[in-house]
């Protein structure tokens, strides 16, 4: 039943960051992640600690067998953190959304009155603004820390791995 | 132990033959042929381990024992597997954000203004191909001038509104 365990926590993470941001943070979206990933993590911590007590074990099966829940329960808390994103952020489900509720389908031109590059650009500066990834002062942008930066150059690596160019429009 | 080498060893296959794929011949819709792809080489895979797993040969050692074993390697490979998949469209589709921040990264100390990236991030760059993306994936389809859900698209969004409200959250984007 150990194989299980990661999922008890994912869902363990899933209705903490639910609760914590209905209840609490309620406009804190990446601090209600955090909450949910830790009560997870504790679970998880937890369960092995009471695991491994009660079961023989050799040291180096019992490491790999934590690994192995460890890795297991973050990947997916990334993917539930990702859907989130998805939900909050990605483009192609904000255009499903805005065609959805036309209901009777929508131009090209009804799609881009309703949501635009403009519209996204604005969006994006004030999330980069607020979690002080990039700074404002007299009218420009500029570049305040590097960890974003730092994703894109990966991005950008596992593009050219997989598909030989750097960009979409190369 | 073997959990562990079994579930990123079958992973690190999945990866390889993607890569491979990708780059001898990328399939006209990748998001399910990428997943396609994905439940293929695990079912592949973990029939082949029972198989192994059922010998005589001294090899059996390093081998799954029993089902739950089976059980515990497909979870690892199933979450390491969704985590790339999850990652895979802001890989293939420029994000946004991480552009932005490349541009301003760009213009290094001279700062950017915000109508020069209007300028350089346009709707056919950023929302054009976002639709072709919908209507690949098979989301939306163009009947005349406008654009319309599938059920497909249909069920997706009705996932997020769902999630949404739960949440209690404004649109997003």
């Amino acid at each position: 039943m150990v194989a299980f365990v990661p999922i008890a926590c994912l869902i363990i993470n899933m209705l903490f960051q639910i609760a914590s941001f209905r209840y609490i943070l309620k406009t804190n979206l990446l601090r209600s992640v955090f909450v949910g990933v830790g009560a997870g993590a504790f679970g998880l911590l937890i369960y092995q600690s009471y695991f491994f007590r009660i079961e023989a074990m050799a040291l180096t099966d019992r490491i790999a067998m934590f690994l192995v829940n460890l890795l297991i329960y973050a990947s997916l808390s990334y993917c539930y953190f990702s859907f989130i994103c998805l939900s909050e952020t990605a483009r192609r489900i904000r255009i499903l959304r805005e065609i959805y509720d036309a209901r009777d389908g929508l131009s090209m031109q009804q799609i881009l009155e309703r949501y635009n590059a403009k519209e996204m650009i604005d969006n994006r500066l004030k999330r980069l603004l607020n979690n002080r990834q990039i700074t404002f002062k007299s009218g420009r942008y500029y570049l305040k820390r590097h960890i974003v930066l730092l994703i894109a150059r990966l991005f950008i690596m596992m593009k050219l791995i997989i598909f030989g160019k750097k960009s979409e429009f190369d | 132990m073997l959990i562990l080498i079994w579930g990123i060893l079958i992973f690190f296959i999945f990866f390889t033959i993607h890569i491979a794929r990708w780059r001898i011949y990328p399939p006209k819709q990748p998001t399910n042929s990428l997943f396609r792809l994905f439940l293929l080489n695990l079912i592949l895979s973990l029939i082949l381990l029972w198989i192994a797993s059922r010998s005589t040969l001294v090899i059996n050692l390093f081998f799954p024992k029993n089902l739950l074993e089976c059980l515990h390697i497909s979870l690892l490979y199933l979450s390491l597997g969704l985590f790339y998949i999850f990652n895979y469209p802001a890989i293939e589709a420029d994000s946004p954000s991480l552009l932005i921040i490349q541009h301003i990264a760009d213009a290094g100390s001279h700062g950017l203004a915000k109508e020069e990236l209007y300028k350089m991030m346009t709707d056919d760059m950023l929302i054009k191909t976002r639709i072709m993306d919908l209507m690949k994936d098979g989301l939306v389809y163009k009947s005349g001038d406008i654009y319309r859900l599938t059920k497909k698209g249909n069920y997706t969004e009705r996932v997020f509104i769902f999630y949404r409200r739960i949440l209690n959250m404004p649109k997003g984007g």
